[in-house]
């Protein structure tokens, strides 16, 4: 191959020589070593806090392993049981997610500060920012207090805390468009709405619709967990089965979980993938 | 054959005493300052100016789009758009009564042409039609019929995104086209555009002018297109209005003091040699029939 190397003249201009390589930015001298103190002061904290003793869990391993053999062999023999759980832990998360969807639209709308004036987005916000901020396992808690145990305290959980989330990433992917299509809606006489629709909406749509999907599939692993605490699906099977150390079912139940989970995020990522 | 379309109700336009500035951190820009203008209906006019000079910002103000600093007023068919810098309660109303062709089009790429056409007639119809998308068959016998005037007829259910840049622009001629509007505005219609396209483009505005009776006022950067398709010239430097005329009075002193130096390395005293890109003689403006 024919390499040409392009040589360094001899004289280089003043102006040129002092922008030959990158000027230093971010922290520099004293305030990078105080940062770097400061956050190996905060990590030797949260050891303490975090209980941290790397010696046990090796004096442990044979406790460990002792457990870990006590789920094999699986015990495969109620799987029709178990795939119906699971079946429901999916509607769990299908209800869950639709619902959180159709908020998400206007709240996500409303929650954009190139659509909304500021008295209604930041308020919007801050009700958006606290469904986000409370786990759904913390929502479901308090649904099934409020709806009683069940599938349907999981998907009012779910609800809220998607909601939260899709209305963040909705405005988000609003907040990002090309306004001039907005522009050439509003030229025409065009309402609000029609802007929306005919300038917005064509621009976020795919994005809208991969968000919407990626939560589905974090929605059913979500979907799993909050079963343990009392509603619905599979974990409350998995729950109940490792309250009374049936350790080889539990081993089934998990599988099933990996196997459906790692199924829809395939199935999920492709519909994704077609949609961009 | 391309459909021709009946007249409609010309309007005037009328800018008095109008000024803009912006203020940014660092300081003012006089976008505009006091700039005062009357078109007569049915006028076909050319606003040029070197960049920065003003052109958008008083295309904007036009269309409603933008608000003017107090105490200038903007009517166009006695209608009045803003005056003391706010806009009217009505302004959509009276939008809908201007057609706006942007420099980039400002299509939603993803929908079809005949969508982004359509959107043109949105401020006629009812809001639950709005959101369903539902425009009714005369509806888009009208889109489709304007799409065929600028001859894209064929690219009506292609999404605009996938069109040429050309056929975009009269994408967007259409989409002002139903809106049957007595008042056009280009904002450098062809500053994006090859040649070839860009007198389709401008084709498409004089035809509009003639046949319909529109007033048009197109922004322009190259001085040649003005003088092929228009009367009337008018310039704007740093805000100013600098001429107002006829476009055969604009001889190479004007242009010298509407573009500064750039045009003193151009040539000498003959306005012909300000214009290195004149196109060859193009034939009496007509529109392409899409056949
Ligand atoms: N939103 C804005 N904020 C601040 N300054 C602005 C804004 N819009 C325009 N200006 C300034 O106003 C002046 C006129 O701008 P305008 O876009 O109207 O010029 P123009 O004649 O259309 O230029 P071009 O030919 O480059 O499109 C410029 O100095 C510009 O920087
Ligand atoms: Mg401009």
């Amino acid at each position: 191959m024919h390499v040409l190397t392009l040589p360094l003249p001899q004289h280089i201009p003043e102006a040129i020589a002092s922008r030959m390589s990158a000027p230093r930015r971010g922290f520099t001298g004293w305030t990078r070593w105080i940062l770097l103190a400061c956050f190996t002061a905060l990590m030797i904290w949260a050891w303490f806090g975090a209980e941290m003793r790397p010696v046990e869990l090796a004096l442990n391993t044979g406790n460990i392993a002792k457990l870990t053999s006590d789920f094999f062999p699986a015990d495969f023999h109620d799987w029709r049981f178990y795939a119906k759980e699971m079946v429901v832990t999916v509607h769990i998360a299908l209800w869950g997610t639709f619902l959180a969807v159709l908020a998400a639209i206007p709240l996500g709308l409303l929650s954009s500060a190139n659509l909304a004036p500021w008295w209604i987005h930041q308020p919007v916000r801050r009700l958006m920012d606290a469904a986000r901020a409370i786990n759904e396992l913390i929502f479901a808690l308090l649904f099934i207090v409020a709806v009683g145990l069940g599938p349907f305290a999981g998907v009012l959980a779910l609800f809220v805390h998607t909601t939260g989330i899709l209305a963040k990433l909705f405005s988000e992917v609003v907040e990002a468009i090309d306004p001039r299509p907005v522009e050439g809606v509003r030229a025409t006489g065009g309402s609000h709405l029609a802007e929306i629709c005919y300038g917005v909406i064509p621009q976020v749509l795919p994005l809208w619709v991969s968000y919407s999907l990626y939560r589905f599939e974090s929605n059913v692993r979500s979907a799993t967990v909050i079963g343990i605490v009392g509603a619905g699906g599979i974990g409350m099977v998995l729950h109940d089965l490792m309250a009374s150390f049936m350790y080889g079912p539990a081993c089934a139940v998990l599988a099933i979980i990996v196997i459906t989970v790692v199924a829809i995020d395939l199935i999920s990522a492709q519909v994704r993938r077609a949609m961009i | 054959m391309p459909i021709a379309a009946s007249p409609i109700q010309a309007s005037a336009v009328s800018v008095r005493s109008v000024s803009r500035t912006f203020r940014s951190g660092s300081g003012v820009r006089h976008a505009l300052r006091d700039v005062s203008i009357e078109i007569a209906p049915g006028e076909m006019v050319a606003l040029i100016g070197p960049s920065g000079s003003g052109k958008s910002t008083l295309l904007r103000s036009l269309a409603g789009l933008l608000t003017t600093d107090a105490g200038g007023t903007i009517t166009v068919g006695g209608r009045t758009v803003q005056a003391d810098g706010r806009l009217a309660s009505d302004v959509r109303a009276i939008r809908s009564g201007i057609g706006v062709v942007f420099q980039q089009f400002n299509l939603a790429e993803r929908l079809p042409v005949v969508t982004n056409v359509c959107v043109g007639m949105v401020s006629r119809i009812p809001a639950w039609r709005v959101v369903a998308g539902r425009f009714t068959p005369a509806e888009r016998f009208a889109a489709l019929q304007a799409l065929d005037r600028v001859g894209i007829l064929e690219q009506a259910w292609q999404r605009s995104g996938t069109l040429s840049g050309g056929q975009q622009q009269r994408a967007a001629i259409a989409r002002a086209l139903v809106q049957r509007p007595g008042l056009i505005l280009g904002d450098e219609p062809i500053a994006s555009l090859d040649p070839g396209s860009c007198r389709l483009v401008m084709e498409a505005f004089a035809r509009i002018n003639r046949e319909d009776g529109a007033t048009v006022v197109v922004s322009l950067h190259q001085i040649d297109w003005a003088m092929r398709f228009c009367r009337r010239v008018i310039a704007l430097r740093a805000g100013r209005l600098v001429y107002d005329g006829p476009t055969a009075g604009l001889d190479a002193a004007t242009l010298r003091s509407v573009y500064g130096g750039e045009f003193h390395a151009a040539g000498g005293d003959d306005a012909t040699a300000l214009r290195p890109a004149v196109p060859a003689e193009l034939p009496e403006p007509e529109l392409v029939a899409a056949t």
